[in-house]
């Protein structure tokens, strides 16, 4: 008696939205965006009580964009670019590092629900997860410098909208939000780690904020 | 605990009792939802962590690898959380929401580190475990889009109740577990999207955030030799699908 409620009920949803679907546009985009994260790397996850001057970079991204009426996935590829290094002020003897410049490309994959704003654009929410693979490098308090290569995946949600500015191309701006930590992967050389453990791990979380213009081919 | 949890289910169904009827300017609506929590409990700090282990920084510090040593990340947790909330939508522009939800951790939170036991590099296996419940009330304001849509924003406060458990476990040998029980009133921010399939059904999206830590508590986990004290920590965001039903058609 459920598996046949289930079953139904199924079979109505899928119907409903592919009769939905033959009067919808935009199912498929392609985008480009640029994007800023402030407090790349965030090394006070690594210690608390450091004093730093984070780290700023830009973004360069690409998007693609499916959706059905409400619901939509999002993935694409960004890239970081360095605008300033991050820096450790004070106590950079205990912590171990005297800077840090973290690079990053990231593959997003997000899905959620979308919400039309009458016929002028779409708000969308939606929760996923991110790749990353890190390269760039760190400068111990001992003065010597590590390379970083980490790769991680992290958990998140994207809120965006997006305004519709012909029939076939918007503007978009998002909001990403990711938590992700690599391995530890750099011995740091401060007075916290005697031992010389690989202790150092790359925090790619943060908050993104992503600006663009999306192409629907479909 | 529970008397407490039961008397402020009772009030909320004292306040939100039937007040649909068709010439009201109120509809009410309940919602059932599920997601996930990134960063359950935050990085799960306790004071034995950082006088032991070496760790000022909880979960985050307390990842290490070694030579000659088979260690194994220990991520931060992933929780899961479900529940059900009532709203009262006013005049169709401002909503009252008063939920209850359970979140639990799913993923993460266990695995091996190193540690440095008085000039000897030991192993050290950790696990991490987080669950409870919480009552947010918000108030807020919606914004309708024809009969197709809706955005609510809001903000309150929330009763939040967790219980936090830690073990570590090495061959010194040594076993140190840890329980750390509490509740706090933290701030609530929510945005909520709903697609309405017909006039009474939606499905629905939210994105809350939660900040809110409570005060240092003690260990009540005893027999274990020693005594542990660690804040429990609400603060993080929430992504939530489900369903809507509105007691009148909108």
């Amino acid at each position: 008696m459920v598996k046949k409620a289930i079953i139904l009920t199924t079979m109505v949803i899928v119907l409903h939205i592919g009769i939905v679907t033959v009067y919808a546009q935009r199912y498929a985009g392609i985008g480009i965006h640029v994007g800023a994260q402030h407090d790349v790397g965030d090394i006070t996850t690594f210690y608390p009580d450091a004093k730093t001057d984070p780290q700023n970079s830009i973004l360069f991204g690409i998007a693609v964009r499916l959706s059905v009426p409400y619901f939509f996935i999002r993935t694409g590829a960004d890239t970081s670019f360095t605008l300033n290094k991050g820096k450790v002020l004070e106590d950079e003897a205990a912590v171990g590092v005297k800077s840090y410049n973290v690079k990053y490309a990231m593959i997003p994959f997000y899905a959620g629900l979308q919400f039309p704003l009458l016929d002028k654009g779409v708000f969308y929410l939606g929760g996923g997860i991110s790749y990353f693979y890190g390269t760039g490098n760190v400068r111990l308090s001992d003065g010597s410098s590590k390379d970083i290569d980490a790769t991680c995946l992290g958990t998140g949600f994207l809120a965006g909208i997006q305004l519709h500015i012909t029939s076939s191309t918007s503007l978009y701006m998002e909001w990403m939000y990711v938590d992700a930590q690599s391995d530890p992967v750099i011995t740091t050389t401060g007075t916290l780690n005697p031992n010389g453990y690989e202790d150092l791990f790359i925090n790619y979380g943060g908050h993104r904020i992503m600006l663009g213009v999306m192409y629907y081919v479909l | 605990m529970y008397y407490k949890l039961r008397k402020i289910l009772f009030m909320a169904a004292i306040a939100l009792a039937p007040i649909a009827v068709y010439a009201s300017p109120f509809n009410q609506a309940i919602s059932f939802y599920a997601g996930y929590i990134p960063s359950l409990g935050d990085n799960l700090y306790s004071y034995e962590q950082q006088n032991t282990f070496g760790s000022t920084n909880g979960v985050d510090g307390i990842n290490r690898s070694f030579s000659g040593f088979n260690t194994s990340h220990i991520h931060r947790l992933i929780g899961a959380t479900a529940g059900i909330n009532v709203k009262i939508v006013m005049y169709d522009f401002f909503a009252l929401r008063i939920g209850a939800n359970y979140f639990k951790n799913v993923w993460g939170g266990k695995g091996k580190t190193v540690y440095d036991d008085g000039g000897t590099t030991r192993l050290l296996e950790c696990t991490y475990r987080y669950d409870g419940f919480d009552i947010p009330v918000t108030f807020g304001i919606v914004i309708p889009f024809y009969k197709d849509m809706k955005i609510t924003f809001s903000c309150g406060i929330a009763y939040a109740w967790g219980r936090y458990r830690n073990k570590f476990e090495s061959d010194a040998p040594l076993l140190y577990r840890g329980e750390f029980k509490g509740h706090d009133y933290p701030l609530v921010l929510n945005v909520e999207g709903e697609y309405f399939m017909d006039e009474k059904v939606a499905i629905a999206t939210s994105l809350s955030y939660y900040r809110g830590t409570t005060t240092v508590i003690k260990d009540s986990k005893q027999g274990d030799g020693n005594t542990d004290y660690a804040p429990l920590d609400f603060t993080g965001y929430r992504f939530l699908l489900g369903i809507s039903y509105y007691f009148k058609p909108i």
